[in-house]
């Protein structure tokens, strides 16, 4: 890509949100007045935010639940289970999809891989919650039944660790991250940006399922793995266990929200945007575009993993097909639907277009991918700025 | 404000205004420390730090500031720099000239960290450190700054954060992530504000502002960044007979606490500014001098000189 | 002992029998061929197998065919296709009377085929020798061991020997006789015969005591020897395999990644839906293939040459309806590129499954490109892969040509290069723009007809090459048609060579980690232009 063509696209397609500069004259108005010693120059959330976010949470970890649980089946209000299942699937995606966007949407980059960190999560837990079968496998045996089909005698190093939930949990964060550094340093570090970016990303999950599709990797190979009984004691056929699952998606998805809103108000913030709209000048500034990206692409996947792991034990199973190059550049449709550069719109986003995509594949599943054919095409065409930037430029 | 004032204004103000908390820069002149990061890899292993023989033959009896020593950069065998040598005194005002392809943007380009030469090293006086084995984001935090011939600004920023991401201090992540801003920053901010005429526009955004202002909102954020060498690509380009006086003004006042290296095409410009003018021919220093003596010397007359 | 003393009986018969044979073929033994009775007919084979004159073995081979017709005065004609009859004597070139067909049952032919190789071996023409004995070596010896070796003693050239004793070997290996065994193992190493390992290789195992199978250490030696011969025989050609496999599925990755060269490397759009058009490209073959199957049957292999341009064409209208409706939209935001693109590239793929169902179709390969030229009975180039490799290079050329000796090649160059400047010199940008996209699709809709001849075609027929062909672009530099070439035949052989060492799956794995450690060092491919000429590009 030419020095030309690159600050062409970014001054064509850089989403400036209006948004973030008028909240942040206003903390500035209110400082002025107070002037303290030192100050954050843009609030996390301002007072109305904060408002509005506590009443979403609020919503969705409570009222949901409560509709589900204590609202009789008969009642018209009740939600039933496969609802709140599918509506933590959701707040799975939506983590994504924010994560996606603070690569996205704030600093331009747009990863075709994040579908691998999401699997990779998932494969650390589905590793846990295989194990935690114990010998209630098919085969009775102490090792997982996909071993025991393999004839393998012993439990691969890797899998020893996994007995431990605790051990999980932490590989959840360190597998993706571990893995989004070495990636995102060799490829940052030889300046590797735009579509190359993109393009080398989509090659990475192309090779790691062709890798998770073969037996021998040691991760059940094309079937994956499934079967799961129990998650840190409790049964995962269980409601309330469904419903404790769900409300930490939720609670997940708040939490990385504001993670990323710490993050891009901050002056680090200002800086990915600064990457973003003119890298040449910010490393003139200078500032170190490499450890910047590093750190915002090691960020997002480790969210990316956590998503992962929290989808896992919800739908019973965890496959090489989660790696598929498509899976990743959906990933990055709803954060294109959803509105980039705003982390409000990338959930919706990812609420809007599985939501339709649930519909429709029951309803008419010959047609949908003819509509997300036709959103990837016409959000790009007409909608720039997706759901979030109509809604807002509808709102003022 | 008029040009003038504002020139008068940035001498007085900006370099020594006591609230700057960051020492003037040549008082500490930094201990030579090996990179610790790795540049693009050359076949040959290089050195990380200059030659101290080098070093003191090139810094002798002058108050040096940046020393370009026998740099070489080609181009699939174009010799786009050959073996050029160039010393920066401290607090000048010094013109580079020379026709097309003479090497001024590459010579640019090197001493910022773009181009990695061939051979030859870059560094500043104080510091043995070989420029040439740093990234641009290091030698711009060693107070080396450039200014674009076309404004380069962060166009979806208000104007107060282009200077925000402009002031020093520490540029890493994390620092950044938990960064707040200071008071003596904020005035800081403020003051420049005023100096480039802006105030009122200080939560625009940058990308909204008129072509002159962008300009300004650049010089401010260069000024913003404390720099101990200013390398100004081409400022005249497209002006008026009048914003040409109105820049000349500016640039003459910059030197003289800071170096300023104005690369330029326009002789014109360049004669009503220079002080020391050096002319490049071919990637290699043709001559340097005063403009008289180099408007008379007979190899500039003949490959720059006569042309036009 | 008796069968050696019959042994030498026959070589005596076999020595004095030419003698008398040196006369015309007897009439006489020619007609008791048609004869009724069995036990004339095996006498007259017998009496005409002792003869040396080549028109007895004509007249034998044509029985032991089944074609052999005699006329009424003892002519022999061997009946061809479509009731000519050649005649086998040439004093009678045309049957006296009505023919009668001579019966072969297959107690005659365990006679015969024994009888006709040992004509063959001894005829007086060597090539005659060493083509029967290549043919035995290739058959084995089976029930012709005592011909063969009868054969060998009194053959003189050592081509032929060699063959006669590779015919014997397997006989050979299992005999007491060390002499045998070692003359079984000097042949089998001289022709390094791969059918031959495992019987080596058991002379070399021990037993359940401990001890070689092979008691004779000399002969042990043979069998190391004429062992890595046989390996290094193998290797060899295993390589000669690998490398024409690589060349073949490098030609492929080109034809697949040629058009994205164009559309990438020239125009810079990320086209994800380059591979449907691929798609386009194989689908239109079977279009063209089931049409031809339905109305003109008779010409149904060569529908292949018209299903060329009809690809071509089609993918080409397809690129340049998606560059008119979408992509011209878009020039100069790469990412929204790749993201619409894609959507296209979903529409299609489910629109081919809507059309043409979501299983594979068959395209079969025409009639002239079916077979290959089989160089050992391991190593066999198919005609549809030398096919497909001239038909990429053809391809290339093309390209090439329209690139850099065409008035549309220089307005493409021109804009590529700098496009404001071409449009102030009077190109139409939007045009060339609109030529050049059309033009990348339909050299993918080619890669598409090249496709269809050697493997499956379904809807997921693109999907598979999308992220190999930006591979080879990207490796290959961008814009550089050279560097395309290069690339696409590397990773090919690279990829095949790999695929045995490490298995097809981390074979594949090996080069992406390799591309992306390659672009690391190489942001701008192999062919990179270096410093101000690679700002501009």
């Amino acid at each position: 890509m030419t020095e030309a063509a690159v600050s062409k696209s970014e001054r064509e397609s850089s989403p400036t949100e209006a948004t973030a500069s008028s909240e942040a004259t206003e903390a500035q108005a209110s400082r002025e007045v107070k002037a303290p010693a030192a100050s954050r120059l843009e609030p996390v959330l301002s007072r109305r935010g904060y408002a509005i976010f506590g009443a979403l949470a609020l919503f969705s970890m409570a009222i949901v639940p409560i509709l589900n649980a204590a609202v009789p089946a008969d009642s018209a209000l009740h939600l039933p289970d496969y609802l709140v299942t599918l509506f933590g699937k959701f707040f799975c995606y939506a983590i994504v999809a924010i994560a996606m966007d603070l690569l996205w949407g704030y600093t331009g980059i747009l990863s075709l891989g994040h579908g691998v960190f999401f699997a990779l999560g998932g494969y650390a837990m589905g590793m846990y919650l295989l194990r935690a079968i114990g010998d209630a496998g098919v085969y009775r045996s102490n090792l997982p039944d996909f071993m025991v089909f393999l004839d393998w005698k012993e439990l691969p190093w890797f899998w020893k660790p996994m007995d431990d939930f605790f051990v999980a949990c932490i590989a959840v964060l360190v597998v993706p991250g571990m893995l989004a550094y070495l990636f995102g340093f060799f490829a940052f570090r030889s300046r590797i940006r735009g579509v190359y970016f993109s393009i080398i990303t989509q090659a990475l999950t192309f090779a790691l399922m062709l890798l998770f599709f073969r037996n021998e990797t040691g991760f059940g190979g094309n079937n994956g793995l499934t079967d799961f009984k129990h998650i840190y004691g409790y049964s995962l056929h269980e409601r309330s266990t469904k419903l404790g699952l769900y409300v930490l998606s939720a609670a997940g998805m708040f939490v990385t929200f504001l993670i990323c809103r710490f993050v891009t108000t901050s002056k680090a913030g200002r800086v990915l945007r600064a990457i973003r709209d003119a890298e040449n000048r910010i490393m003139f500034s200078g500032y170190n575009p490499t450890s910047y990206k590093l750190f915002v692409f090691t960020l997002s996947a480790v969210l990316c993993g956590i998503a992962g792991a929290l989808y896992v034990p919800q739908v019973g199973i965890i496959n090489p097909s989660e790696m598929q190059p498509s899976n990743s550049i959906e990933m990055a449709i709803w954060v294109a639907v959803g509105g980039r550069g705003s982390l409000i719109g990338a959930p919706l986003g990812a609420f809007a277009v599985n939501g339709a995509k649930s519909w429709f594949t029951v309803a008419l599943p010959e047609l949908w991918l003819y509509v997300l054919g036709a959103l990837f095409i016409g959000v790009t065409l007409f909608f720039p700025k997706g759901i979030w930037g109509v809604l807002s430029r509808s709102g003022r | 404000m008029t040009a003038v004032e504002s020139a008068r204004a940035l001498r007085d103000v900006t370099p020594a205004s006591p609230e700057v908390e960051a020492p003037p820069p040549e008082v500490k002149p930094e201990a030579p420390k090996p990179s610790k990061r790795r540049s693009i890899p050359s076949i040959a292993p290089r050195r990380r730090t200059v030659d101290k023989a080098r070093y003191e033959a090139l810094t002798a009896g002058r108050k040096a500031l940046l020393c370009v020593d026998a740099v070489t950069v080609s181009f699939d065998g174009f010799k786009a720099l050959d073996n050029l040598t160039l010393v920066l005194d401290e607090g000048e005002l010094r013109c580079i000239i020379g026709p097309n392809g003479a090497g001024k943007t590459t010579l640019q380009d090197v001493i910022t960290g773009k181009t990695k030469p061939d051979s030859g090293c870059v560094f500043m006086v104080g510091d043995h450190t070989d420029l040439t084995q740093l990234d641009e984001h290091e030698i711009a935090q060693r107070g080396i700054c450039r200014k674009f011939q076309r404004p380069t600004v962060f166009q979806g920023h208000t104007v107060f954060e282009n200077l925000e991401l402009a002031l020093p201090g520490s540029k890493g992540v994390f620092a950044s992530l938990f960064a707040r801003l200071s008071r003596a920053e904020r005035e800081r901010i403020e003051r420049t504000l005023e100096l480039i005429g802006l105030t009122e526009h200080a939560h625009t955004r940058a990308g909204l502002l008129s072509h002159g202002q962008k300009q300004w909102l650049e010089i401010g954020m260069l000024l913003a960044q404390e720099p101990r060498v200013l390398l100004v690509d081409e400022p005249v380009a497209g002006m008026t007979h009048k914003e040409m006086e109105r820049t000349a003004e500016l640039l003459n006042a910059l030197a003289g606490e800071r170096t300023v290296v104005v690369v330029e095409h326009d002789m014109e410009f360049v004669r009503s500014i220079a002080r020391t003018v050096t002319v490049l021919h071919e990637g290699r220093v043709l001559a340097e001098g005063s403009m008289d003596a180099v408007q008379n010397d007979p190899k500039v007359i003949e490959v720059y000189l006569g042309e036009s | 002992m008796p069968s050696i003393f019959a042994g030498i009986l026959l070589l005596a018969l076999v020595v004095f029998a030419p003698s008398t044979a040196r006369a015309d073929v007897p009439t006489g033994d020619v007609a008791a061929l048609v004869a009724s009775d069995r036990a004339e007919v095996e006498r007259a084979i017998e009496s005409l197998s002792a003869s040396h004159d080549p028109r007895a073995l004509a007249i034998l081979s044509a029985l032991l065919e089944g074609s052999l017709r005699v006329d009424s005065r003892g002519n022999a004609f061997a009946a061809r296709e479509g009731g000519a009859l050649e005649p086998l004597n040439p004093a009678a070139p045309r049957p006296d009377g009505p023919v009668r067909a001579a019966e072969v049952d297959n107690r005659l032919r365990r006679l015969l085929e024994p009888a006709i190789a040992a004509m063959r071996l001894r005829s007086d023409d060597r090539d005659v020798r060493l083509s029967a004995a290549t043919e035995l070596a290739r058959a084995g010896a089976g029930d012709l061991a005592k011909v063969i070796e009868r054969a060998l003693a009194q053959e003189a050239d050592d081509d032929v020997r060699e063959k006669l004793a590779l015919a014997l070997a397997p006989v050979d290996l299992e005999s007491t006789d060390t002499a045998r065994r070692l003359r079984a193992l000097a042949a089998i190493k001289a022709a390094a015969d791969p059918a031959f390992r495992t019987s080596v290789q058991r002379l070399l195992e021990k037993d359940e005591r401990g001890e070689y199978r092979e008691r004779n250490a000399e002969v042990r030696r043979a069998a190391s020897s004429a062992l890595s011969a046989i390996e290094l025989h193998a290797l060899w050609f295993g390589l000669l395999g690998h490398l024409f496999y690589g060349v073949s599925l490098g030609s492929v990755l080109l034809l697949a990644a040629l058009g994205l060269a164009i559309t990438f490397g020239l125009m810079r759009v990320i086209n994800m839906a380059h591979g449907e058009l691929l798609l386009v490209g194989a689908y239109s073959t079977f279009v063209v293939q089931q049409l031809f199957q339905k109305h003109l049957p008779a010409y149904a292999d060569y529908y292949l040459l018209f299903a060329i341009p009809v690809g071509f064409l089609a993918a080409m209208a397809m690129g340049m309806l998606l560059e008119r409706t979408v992509l011209r939209f878009l020039y100069g935001r790469p990412l929204e590129t790749l993201l619409a693109t894609w959507g296209i590239s979903l529409i299609l793929i489910q629109t081919v499954r809507l059309v043409f169902g979501a299983q594979n179709v068959t395209v079969a390969n025409p009639s002239f490109l079916s077979g290959g030229i089989e160089l050992t009975p391991e190593f066999v180039l198919t005609y549809s892969r030398i096919a497909v490799i001239a038909f990429s290079a053809v391809v290339v050329a093309f390209v090439w040509f329209m690139l850099q000796r065409t008035p549309l090649g220089l307005n493409v160059r021109a804009v590529t290069q700098n496009r404001e400047m071409a449009a102030g010199m009077g190109i139409s940008t939007r045009r060339v723009d609109l030529w050049t996209f059309g033009i990348g699709s339909g050299v993918a809709g080619l890669g598409g007809v090249a496709l269809s001849q050697l493997g499956n075609v379904g809807p997921e027929l693109g999907q598979g090459y999308i992220v190999d062909s930006f591979m080879v672009v990207v490796l290959g530099g961008v814009g550089k048609l050279a560097g395309t070439l290069a690339a696409a035949l590397g990773l090919g052989i690279v990829n095949k060579l790999l695929e045995p060492v490490a298995g097809a799956v981390l074979g594949k794995i090996a080069i992406l980690v390799f591309l992306i450690l390659f672009i690391q060092r190489r942001p701008q491919g192999i062919f990179a232009l270096k410093g101000r000429a690679a700002e501009v590009s």
